[in-house]
């Protein structure tokens, strides 16, 4: 049994039967549980042992807290570049640097004249970003608020997403 | 009657009295989702799908896209997947998608690459074979909400006797 869920799709249909949330923070129906609980109990909690009647219910949160959330941090275990940071959840935190293209070649002088360990960062020429540590962005965007060395309209950001190429951005903060 | 610690709750409320091999993999964060058609012959109305998937035929594993088989490959490599649950839409109005993707799996990541079927269908005995015969090791049925009543009478009573 899985638990009743809303959704986008499905919510007007959802409401004009009567069914409601169970709280503003989920997407989870009030009495849906509770409704397998019944079950449950109608089957007199059935002797599993004897393998006459097996049940399992299926929470909403279940499939956002386990199923996903140890599916992410799986992956992210596998995925991850060194710099990235996993976070409980199994998404990843790094700084994602915008170089004007001109700039790109001389901005990763830049980095390695500031002793950046070729590991800690990565470019990516294809669409003039470089990513890095959270750490290195945050410090990298302190250097520019003092020193503001000319590498034409920089931009660094601090990106949480799902961890795999081009995953689900969960938050981004522009910090330079 | 059981006492209820007899079953088990966990942190998000969820219990049982027993767990599939499918549902203990999922349990490890080890069960990639294959969703192989948007398609549905019924139309429920607590259908959850998205709006990019419903009535859509479109394949994701995960939330990754689908276009050719190295996609979904490269999906359970990244996971380290152990496991596969095929759902839609309805999987079984492509049975043939079905087939293909089980053997692919089982191919490429060995027999004991777990695989389980969502369907609202009750398959024929044949439809059954077949999957089993491609290597499907769990199925689950979901009925349509206006047969609970007289399951006992209806074709899915075949369907899980033979499954």
């Amino acid at each position: 049994m899985n638990e009743l869920e809303f959704s986008e799709t499905n919510a007007e249909e959802m409401k004009k039967r009567g069914y409601v949330l169970i709280d503003d923070e989920s997407n989870t129906v009030l009495g849906s549980a509770e409704t397998a609980r019944k079950a449950f109990d109608a089957f007199d909690l059935c002797d599993s042992e004897n393998g006459e009647c097996k049940m399992n219910f299926c929470s909403s949160r279940y499939k956002d807290a386990v199923q996903l959330r140890l599916r992410l941090l799986r992956t992210a275990r596998q995925n991850a570049r060194d710099f990235d940071e996993i976070t409980e959840d199994g998404t990843i935190i790094f700084g994602r640097i915008k170089v004007p293209a001109e700039f790109l070649e001389s901005f990763d002088v830049f980095l390695k004249e500031n002793e950046l360990p070729e590991e800690s960062y990565a470019v990516d020429a294809d669409r003039n970003t470089i990513e890095t540590a959270c750490g290195i962005a945050e410090e990298l965007a302190t250097i520019f608020e003092e020193e503001n060395p000319n590498f034409g309209q920089i931009q660094i950001w601090i990106i949480e997403q799902y961890p795999f190429t081009g995953g689900f951005v969960v938050g981004s903060e522009r910090i330079y | 009657m059981k006492e209820l610690d007899t079953i088990r709750p966990d942190e998000s409320r969820s219990y049982s009295t027993f767990l599939t091999d499918g549902c203990l993999c999922c349990q490890k964060g080890a069960k990639m989702v294959l969703f192989v058609t948007g398609l549905c012959d019924r139309d429920c109305f607590f259908c959850p799908l998205s709006e990019e998937r419903k009535n859509r035929d479109v394949i994701f594993a995960n939330e990754r896209a689908v276009l050719t088989d190295a996609d979904v490959l490269e999906e359970a490599r990244a996971m380290s997947a152990e496991g596969t649950g095929i759902t839609g839409g309805e999987p079984l109005l492509e049975l043939e998608k079905v087939i293909h993707y089980i053997r692919l799996l089982k191919e490429e990541f060995g027999e004991n690459h777990h695989i389980h079927l969502y369907t609202s269908t009750a398959p024929s005995d044949e439809y059954l074979q077949v999957l089993a015969a491609a290597g499907l090791d769990e199925i689950r049925f979901h009925p349509p909400f206006e047969l609970w009543d007289k399951l006992d009478d209806s074709d899915f009573d075949v369907s899980l006797k033979s499954a």
